[in-house]
């Protein structure tokens, strides 16, 4: 089986044969973190491209001095940003002033029945600024000081957006969760009607 | 027994994501190669036509240093002309001339040059009931001043008074038939050559006549093209190496201190990886930084201050060019950003957030762009009939575009003024001689050697480097005179 470095290599050769099987290989997982940035697949699609034309580009700059996912994901992540910053209402969604609402505190946030597409539809309806932030804080793991240089804003509304992006997110689970115990209500109950019609 | 820590909100997503992976549509491949297959298409030569702002403020100041250098002399014209009053289109026609004195007086900026006493003779009721009127088209080619004068004009009614030029106050009008004294004429006659510069080659002295030929088709007293005489203008180039002088002595220090900070476990290397085995400096830092090339292109425009004298200015575009060799790089162990330390560390101040490693040595460039606008004064020295020396000094105000480093481990990176610690506006001093040789009535050929070097870091303050970029070349062009 051939090696990491080995495509990589093949692929700095202009290899388009070693380019196809490298896509092949980190396109899923680029793609993954492509949607949760962008509203829709179209526009995740696009940063797609545009990232692995520059990845092919400046593959040659990758020493392995860092795991190559990451250097990959990031380049992902920085395509999107970029293409997220260009949009016209982009310091809107910066909006500084949102309410910081930690109110809710449940210790179970209701993940176990949850798919990745629940959990992907519930991040992609956030508005873009929260969505940004919270990809970035949640599950990047970047700080705030981090975030607000990358972005060019305050560590403050970095902060405000994610305590918003929580807020809206921890909502949508519990009425989820509500959604379910409902249903398993009702599931409980038609077992018991069956139950005392036999 | 140890009870797990509980998972936090940001845990709980961070796992659902870890993994995750999706199939992208099955066209974005053929986009890629696609995008692959595209070559690249080329920059504009001037990047300043890519920023409307910037080409419209160059554009401005130009504008209002040449206006300020050619409209200095005309600037004087109009004193005369306002201090003079403008004449009124008509004049009453019952006017009386029964004024017992009048006393007419022209004058040039600061000193009177023309005094002239007229009395309204009770004798000449004529004239004193004369009426006249005087109209802007009426032009008038010559006039004579002299005691026993007659004067036309071209109107036909019987009017003794002379018509006066425009810049002659009306009521300050000279009749024919009035009595000059004969001090009037000691004034005039001693009218200062100088003060009389723009149009005192039309006065002449004939016998005992003092004339002044108007030029003809205008009642504008004096010409504008003298004015315009020693204006020139040119395309220029030069050539030259490039010194960007950049000077610190606390590299090596620096590198190997900062280098020594980061601890080993800050990089999760890749199992399948070729790298180091630790990050500590395992060979002396270098920092070695080469001198490039420089060219410029620009625009020149000049104005004759003197017979010898002239201020040259105009716009140029400067890119320039310098090599570095290093070994010691700064890496973001989150992004995997790769940059060269001198560039992290000195020119985008941002070492803070990165690790500092010494590896192997590569060999960089570093391109610049600037935009400078020169103010010289020239001196010109008379070699031969169609050949001149000149010899230049002044001040040059460079607004810095951009530089772009590039170097095979840390890629490509263009920094501004907004993004790194370049000052957007720096101030050089410039001198060089050049040799002018006329080629026909208006070109000439220009060739010679210039020197430039900056009078201010081009850095802002807060680290040790400066950045103080020095150019010795040769320059060359084609100068329209006007």
């Amino acid at each position: 089986m051939t090696s990491h470095t080995e495509i990589v290599e093949a692929c700095i050769r202009q290899d388009r044969a070693a380019q196809k099987q490298f896509y092949e290989l980190f396109s899923g997982k680029l793609f993954a973190v492509a949607m949760r940035y962008m509203k829709n697949r179209d526009n995740a699609q696009d940063v797609l491209q545009d990232s692995f034309v520059k990845i092919y580009k400046n593959l040659q700059n990758f020493r392995f001095d860092c795991p190559l996912e990451a250097w990959l994901k990031r380049i992902v992540i920085n395509t999107a940003l970029k293409a997220l910053q260009k949009q016209p209402d982009w310091q809107i969604g910066m909006d500084d002033n949102l309410q910081i609402e930690t109110t809710i505190t449940h210790s179970n946030f209701g993940f176990e029945n949850l798919k990745y597409d629940a959990l992907l539809a519930m991040i992609g309806e956030l508005p873009e600024g929260c969505r940004m932030i919270f990809n970035l804080f949640a599950i990047e793991g970047y700080k705030h000081n981090e975030i607000s240089d990358m972005l060019g804003i305050t560590e403050g509304t970095s902060k405000s957006q994610y305590s918003r992006a929580r807020q809206l997110l921890m909502e949508k689970l519990l009425k989820e969760k509500r959604k379910e115990d409902r249903s398993m209500e009702d599931l409980n109950l038609e077992e018991n009607r069956k139950d005392i019609l036999l | 027994m140890e009870s797990k820590p509980k998972k936090t909100f940001e845990d709980h997503w961070a796992e659902a994501f870890k993994d995750a992976s999706m199939v992208p549509p099955d066209q974005c491949w053929d986009n890629i190669e696609k995008e692959l297959d595209k070559k690249e298409e080329r920059k504009p030569f001037l990047l300043i036509w890519r920023n409307k702002g910037l080409a419209s403020g160059i554009a401005a100041m130009l504008l209002l240093t040449l206006g300020y250098v050619l409209f200095q002399k005309n600037g004087r014209l109009n004193t005369v002309r306002s201090e003079s009053v403008a004449l009124k289109p008509e004049i009453k026609a019952s006017e009386k001339m029964n004024d017992t004195d009048k006393e007419s007086q022209v004058i040039d900026k600061n000193t009177a040059i023309v005094t002239e006493k007229v009395k309204t003779p009770e004798q000449k009721n004529d004239l004193a009931e004369a009426t006249y009127s005087r109209k802007p088209e009426v032009s008038i080619s010559k006039i004579s001043v002299a005691a026993t004068s007659v004067v036309s004009t071209k109107e036909t009614v019987t009017v003794a008074a002379i018509q006066p030029p425009a810049w002659i106050d009306e009521s300050k009008t000279l009749a024919a038939s009035d009595q000059i004294e004969k001090t009037t004429f000691g004034n005039v006659t001693t009218l200062a050559a100088a003060d009389f510069e723009p149009y005192g080659n039309r006065f002449n002295n004939k016998r005992e006549k003092l004339s002044y030929e108007f030029p003809e088709n205008t009642d504008v007293v004096a010409s504008d093209n003298k004015s315009r005489k020693g204006f020139w203008m040119g395309l220029n180039s030069g050539v030259s190496p490039f010194n960007p002088n950049y000077s610190d002595s606390n590299f090596g220090s620096d590198a190997v201190s900062s280098a020594n900070k980061v601890s080993s476990e800050s990089f999760n290397y890749a199992s399948s990886s070729s790298v180091l085995p630790n990050n500590r400096p395992s060979s002396q830092p270098t920092n070695q930084i080469q001198n490039g090339r420089a060219v410029n292109i620009g625009i020149t425009m000049g104005k004759k201050l003197s017979k010898r004298l002239g201020l040259e200015s105009g716009f140029r575009y400067l890119r320039a060019n310098s090599s570095l060799q290093t070994n010691v790089y700064a890496i973001n162990e989150n992004t995997g950003e790769i940059q060269a330390y001198f560039q992290a560390n000195y020119l985008n101040q941002r070492v803070n957030t990165d690790n500092t490693i010494i590896s192997l040595s590569e060999n960089g460039n570093q391109a610049y762009d600037y935009m400078s606008i020169p103010m010289q004064m020239s001196y010109q020295i008379p070699i031969l009939k169609k050949l001149d020396l000149q010899l230049l000094g002044g001040l040059s105000g460079d607004l810095f575009l951009r530089s772009v480093l590039s170097g095979a481990n840390s890629g490509k990176n263009t920094l501004t003024a907004s993004n790194s610690t370049y000052k957007s506006l720096n101030v050089s001093g410039l001198g060089g001689a050049r040799l002018n040789y006329a080629v026909g009535k208006n070109w000439e050929a220009v060739f010679g050697s210039f020197y430039q070097h900056s009078l201010n870091s081009g850095l802002k303050s807060g680290n040790h480097l400066s950045f103080k970029p020095k150019m010795f070349g040769l320059t060359y062009g084609l100068n329209y005179k006007f």
